[in-house]
C-alpha cells in the first residue's frame, strides 16, 4: 500500500494541511511514518530478504545486503551450512584463514556487516546472465533463445554481454546462479520511505497501525497540538495493531483458521512429581 | 438486512454526531471507514478470497497478492483451471533442512509442500515457496484460498454487511477514530465497544450454524 493514503488521513485526523502544512512539514510526517514501519519490523521481524552471494575463490568474507538486519540461515550450493563464532575459528585452529575448500561454515561481522564462508570456496560461483523484462515482469530463460521476444520485452544477451548498458525499457540484465553460489536469508529492514509514494514495507491490512504510530508520535511531538493523553490513546491503538502483526508474523505457518487467538487449555500437569515405586520381583 | 458499508456507516457516524458534516466530508469519513475496515477484516477473518499462481520451470519463488492477511490453502491443478490434484503442506526451511537433502535443488512433477518468506502481505518482501521445483511446465497452476482485505477501490466501495456490524462495530469504530482528538474519552469508549463486538462477527463467519457461539 501506498504510503499516501494514511498520510492524507494523517492530516485530516489532525486538522493540518497537507498542501500548506503549519504543524506537520512533508518531510517530518515521512519521518513520522518511516518510523513507524521501522518499528513494526523491529518488533515483528515480519519483513525477510533473500541474497544471492556471487562468490570469489580464495576470498572468504563479503559484505551483507544494506537491508539485513539479522541472519538465519546461510546455504552453498543449496546445503545449508553451520554457524560459527569468529573468534572459535582463530583460537582453535592455526591454519583457518588459509584453508580453502567447499565452504561448510558460515560466522557474521556484526561491526563491519561482513558473512564469513569457511573454508574459503576454492571455486568461484559460475553464473548465466539473463534478461529480466520489466514490462511483464517475468524472467526469461537461457533456455528460451527459440522464442522470439521483441525490444519491448526484453531479449536474450549472451554472458559476455552482461556489461552493456540496458535501459528499464529494454530489460535489465540478471544474473543466476548455476553453480557455487551461496544464498543468505535475513530478517529485513524495511524499505525507508522516499516519498509520498512510496511503498509501505508493512502487510496492507496493518496500515492502521502507521496511521495511529503517526499519530501518537505527532501529539507527542513539541508543537501547539502537543496533547500527551492523545498520544498515548493513539499509542495504545498502534500497539493492538502491533501484537496483532507479531502474532501473525509468528503463527503465520498455521493451517487452521483462528487458532492462534483461542484460549489454550492448560496442562493439567503437577509442579511435583514422584519418581515411580520400585517393585522388588 | 444487507446494506451498503460506506453508506451506511457514512449515515450512522452522521446520526450519532449530527454535526459531524460540518467537520468531516464523506471523503474524509470513507478514508477512516477504509482504516476501519482493515482491522476489521483481520480480527474478524471475515473475507475469503482467491488467486492463482502460474507455475515456472525450475521456479521456487512466487509473488504473493498484498491483500493476504492469512493463507488458508494451496492447492495444485495440473490442467490449471480444476485443482484436484492435492493439496500442499504448509512447512519451514528449518523442517525442510532438517528432513530433507538438497531440497532446495530437488525437481519434480508436482509441488507438495509450501514455505512462507516474510508475512504474506508485505509488497516486494512476501513470497511463497512452493516445493519441489517443477522439472517441466504446461499449464500448471497452483490456487491459493486466503483471508484477505480490499485495496481502497470500487471492490471496497463496493462491499456489502449486515446493518448489526455497521451498527456496532463500524459506526463507533470510525467515530472513534474521528472524534479522538476532541473526547479522549468517549473514543476509547467507542473503540471499546466496536472491538468487543468483533468476536460476535468472526463467530459468525466461522460457524456454519451462525452466530450461536456468540450467544
Amino acid at each position: 500500500m501506498k504510503f499516501s493514503t494514511v498520510r492524507d488521513l494523517f492530516y485530516e485526523l489532525t486538522g493540518d494541511s497537507a498542501s500548506a502544512p503549519v504543524f506537520f512539514p512533508a518531510a517530518t510526517v515521512l519521518a513520522y511514518g518511516t518510523t513507524a514501519i521501522a518499528r513494526a519490523c523491529a518488533m515483528t521481524d515480519c519483513a525477510e530478504g533473500r541474497q544471492d552471494l556471487f562468490v570469489t575463490a580464495g576470498v572468504g568474507e563479503y559484505a551483507l545486503s544494506a537491508d539485513c538486519r539479522r541472519v538465519y540461515r546461510v546455504t552453498f550450493d543449496g546445503d545449508r551450512l553451520l554457524p560459527e563464532l569468529k573468534y572459535r575459528l582463530r583460537t582453535l585452529m592455526d591454519n583457518w584463514d588459509q584453508l580453502t575448500g567447499t565452504p561448510s561454515h558460515y560466522y557474521l561481522d556484526g561491526l563491519n556487516k561482513h558473512i564469513g564462508l569457511w573454508r574459503k570456496p576454492s571455486a568461484s560461483t559460475a553464473a548465466a546472465a539473463i534478461i529480466s523484462s520489466p514490462e511483464d515482469g517475468s524472467v526469461v530463460a537461457s533456455d528460451d533463445l527459440a522464442d522470439s521476444f521483441s525490444q519491448e520485452d526484453g531479449v536474450i544477451v549472451a554472458v559476455g554481454d552482461s556489461d552493456e548498458a540496458f535501459s528499464q525499457e529494454d530489460g535489465e540484465v540478471v544474473q543466476t546462479v548455476q553453480s557455487g553460489g551461496s544464498e543468505i536469508f535475513y530478517v529485513a529492514e524495511p524499505t525507508a520511505l522516499v516519498n509520498t509514494f512510496s511503498d509501505m514495507s508493512l502487510p496492507m491490512w496493518s496500515a492502521p497501525y502507521v496511521l495511529y504510530s503517526m499519530l501518537s508520535q505527532a501529539y507527542g511531538s513539541d508543537t501547539q497540538l502537543r496533547n500527551l493523553g492523545l498520544s498515548g490513546y493513539w499509542s495504545e491503538m498502534a500497539d493492538a495493531v502491533l501484537i496483532r502483526l507479531k502474532q501473525r508474523t509468528g503463527y503465520r505457518c498455521l493451517t487452521m483458521t483462528g487458532d492462534m487467538f483461542k484460549p489454550r487449555r492448560m496442562s493439567k500437569g503437577l509442579f511435583v512429581t514422584y519418581p515411580t515405586p520400585i517393585t522388588e520381583t | 438486512m444487507s446494506v451498503s458499508l460506506v453508506n451506511a456507516t457514512i449515515a450512522k457516524v452522521r446520526s450519532m454526531f449530527p454535526e459531524s458534516a460540518a467537520a468531516w466530508s464523506p471523503a474524509t469519513v470513507q478514508s477512516v471507514i477504509y482504516m476501519a475496515d482493515l482491522l476489521v477484516k483481520e480480527r474478524a477473518e471475515s473475507t475469503w478470497n482467491t488467486a492463482t499462481i502460474t507455475l515456472q520451470k525450475d521456479g521456487l519463488y512466487y509473488d504473493l497478492p498484498e491483500s493476504v492477511i492469512w493463507l488458508g490453502a494451496v492447492s495444485f491443478g495440473r490442467d490449471g483451471s480444476t485443482f484436484k490434484d492435492g493439496t500442499l503442506v504448509a512447512t519451514t526451511m528449518a523442517e525442510m533442512d532438517a528432513t530433507v537433502i538438497d531440497w532446495e535443488n530437488t525437481k519434480a512433477t508436482k509441488p507438495t509442500r509450501y514455505i512462507l518468506l516474510s508475512t504474506p502481505g508485505i509488497i516486494n518482501y512476501s513470497k511463497i515457496i512452493l516445493w519441489p521445483a517443477m522439472s517441466a511446465v504446461s499449464a500448471e497452476k497452483v490456487r491459493l484460498e486466503f483471508i484477505g482485505c480490499y485495496a481502497k477501490n470500487l471492490s471496497f466501495v463496493a462491499q456489502m454487511c449486515e446493518q448489526w456490524v455497521v451498527d456496532d462495530i463500524y459506526g463507533p469504530l470510525v467515530a472513534s477514530m474521528l472524534i479522538a482528538s476532541r473526547d479522549q474519552n468517549q473514543a476509547a469508549y467507542l473503540r471499546d465497544r466496536a472491538l468487543g463486538e468483533i468476536p460476535r462477527l468472526f463467530a459468525q463467519s466461522h460457524s456454519k450454524y451462525g452466530d450461536w457461539l456468540a450467544r
